[in-house]
């Protein structure tokens, strides 16, 4: 059989290709459930012999789902640490699932629009992810997964606590909806953090989503509950769609505040970024995503008619490091990197045209 | 404690790592803490770290403040019943403090009182009111905002300690629940029949 990362990535990422609603601002929409097995220590505490059993009963579980058909199963062990670099740029596992391959598995959906980590630090978490903003469509997915696995799996469950999770933050419902949002006219009118701090005290984490340090590159950020005990599922979704629907309602007038007050400077910011993505030779990963965020922007707003949206979504997947060596067909020293970023990104802004 | 980021103000925040065996810890203030956006690995254990943190303040309420921060980092601030707590899976204390996980469901009572309010500090509230296993939570959340507001009534009946009541409005959502599931039933086989008629939307 063919390796499956092999396949996926022939994949267009279907979470960044299809068109989902408020794409322009919302990025993508995803929620993740955590379970675990009644009655077995958590992955953390378990024996090889417990992790081996969990893998194959979610397994066997996941066959029988209708929710999921043809998936791809993974051993993460049988995985180059490459090839677990490429799944975490796709979203599909955490960093630590793709640094501690101990009796783990995964098992992605052809689209990749649901996919599940067993012995993460929970014996299951499962994701949905789709395009825009979808969170009730994104639930109807990942809930009816869910049911269809517990009718096989008994999950460790409490009354009063709900679904057991190995964090006390995820017990409950065990579930983080998590929207990210694409917000170049807030950075740019320097409004972003004034709403960080605004989110924070409405009880929502965010983060940016490439950068580890104190840039927000690429003006990427990801809004999500924290809260995962006392709501339900639906009532937690509901509070986090109306805060996201004001963000993107404040991105949209910062953009067409933008084009009244300082149009120029905004043309010549979207401008310059284009134009180095188009004829660079050399270029860094965080001059990559910020040109890209601007370009996504000229896109967006119908000043750069000749490249489509898609593409630049793309990008930002493929100019990541695990993408660019699995495009080269080598290890890359972080000065190749940067070459063939450029190169990557030239060949796909050209065939655009 | 001074913040190790801006080395000026207070820390309040104390986030721990294991890295290579080695305890380490990170002190920061909140205006620290929210300028760094922190990556998606580390916001478990920074909501986490700040919760053991009031943990901490719990377990040394008997005791004396002393020097050497937050009792979470110097054992000697921990009073005895909570310190040396073990789990039949073999969890304890200390490994519940260095890593803030859980090793079993079982956990969840054997370190009830470590987790009693820091369950409090970390969520809207200490009642599941989410999905139940093996069902269909309804999906346009009519049921479930009916639930809500019945659960957020039991809560405060179990406030003012009004059990009877609270036993009423349990059994009360517990019927709206399994009315759920089988609405739930029935939408699916509904479902079925439109399938082929229904288009995607976007
Ligand atoms: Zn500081
Ligand atoms: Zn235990």
């Amino acid at each position: 059989m063919k390796n499956p990362i092999d396949k996926l990535i022939l994949n267009r990422v279907s979470w960044l290709a299809d068109c989902g609603p408020d794409d322009d601002i919302a990025i993508s929409t995803r929620i993740r459930l955590a379970r675990n097995l009644k009655d077995t220590p958590f992955p953390l505490a378990a024996s090889e012999e417990v992790l081996q059993k969990s893998v194959l009963a979610v397994q066997l579980a996941s066959e029988k789902s209708k929710s999921l058909k043809n998936p791809f199963f993974m051993d993460m062990q049988d995985l180059s640490d490459l090839e677990r670099a490429i799944l975490f740029e796709r979203r599909l596992i955490s960093l630590d699932f793709s640094v501690r391959p101990r009796c783990s598995a995964l098992i992605v959906s052809q689209h990749e629009d649901l996919s599940v980590m067993i012995n993460e630090e929970d014996h299951i978490r499962m994701q949905a992810i789709h395009s825009g903003l979808q969170l009730l469509d994104v639930w109807d997915r990942i809930n009816k997964f869910e049911a269809s696995i517990s009718d096989q799996i008994p999950f460790a469950y409490d009354q009063n606590l709900g679904f057991l999770t190995s964090c006390p933050t995820n017990v409950g419902t065990g579930m983080r909806a998590s929207v990210m949002l694409h917000l170049p006219g807030l950075a740019l009118a320097n409004q972003v953090k004034p709403l960080i701090q605004g989110i924070n005290k409405l009880g929502l984490a965010v983060r940016g989503i490439f950068g580890e340090g104190t840039d927000n590159l690429g003006n990427l950020c990801q809004i999500s509950n924290q809260s995962t005990l006392g709501e339900s599922e639906v009532e937690i979704i509901k509070r986090l769609e109306m805060v996201i629907a004001q963000i993107i309602n404040h991105e949209k007038n910062a953009r067409s505040k933008l084009l009244e007050t300082s149009k120029n400077l905004l043309l010549d910011n979207i401008g310059r970024a284009y134009g180095l993505l188009k004829f660079s030779y050399i270029i860094s990963s965080k001059e990559a995503l910020n040109s890209l965020s601007m370009l996504r922007l000229g896109v967006d707003m119908g000043v750069i008619k000749t490249v489509d949206i898609h593409t630049v979504n793309e990008l930002f997947i493929l100019a990541q490091p695990a993408h660019l060596q699995k495009y080269a067909g080598n290890a890359l020293s972080q000065a190749e990197r940067d070459e063939i970023r450029a190169n990557l990104i030239r060949e796909k802004l050209k065939k655009n045209n | 404690m001074i913040c190790d980021i801006c080395n000026i103000n207070e820390a309040t925040i104390h986030v721990q790592e294991l890295k290579n065996g080695k305890k380490k810890t990170l002190n920061i203030c909140p205006h620290c803490a929210s300028e760094h956006s922190l990556a998606e690995k580390e916001i478990n254990g920074f909501n986490l770290a700040e919760i053991l943190y009031n943990i901490s303040s719990q377990m040394i309420k008997n005791g004396e403040e002393g020097e050497g921060g937050p009792a979470i980092l110097n054992p000697d601030f921990v009073s005895d019943d909570v310190a040396h707590l073990k789990c039949s899976c073999g969890w304890d204390t200390v490994k519940f403090r260095e890593t803030g996980r859980l090793g079993c469901p079982e956990c969840y009572k054997t370190f009830a009182i470590l987790l009693r309010d820091a369950l409090k500090s970390m969520h809207k509230g200490t009642f599941h009111m989410g999905k139940q296993p093996g069902t269909i939570v309804d999906t346009n959340g009519q049921i479930a905002t009916k639930i809500l507001s019945l659960q957020k009534e039991l809560e405060v009946s179990v406030q003012k300690e009004d059990y009877e009541k609270a036993a009423e409005l349990r059994d009360l959502i517990n019927s709206l629940r399994s009315e759920n599931t089988t609405k739930a039933a029935t939408r699916k086989t509904k479902k079925i029949t439109t399938q082929k008629t229904k288009k995607k939307n976007g």
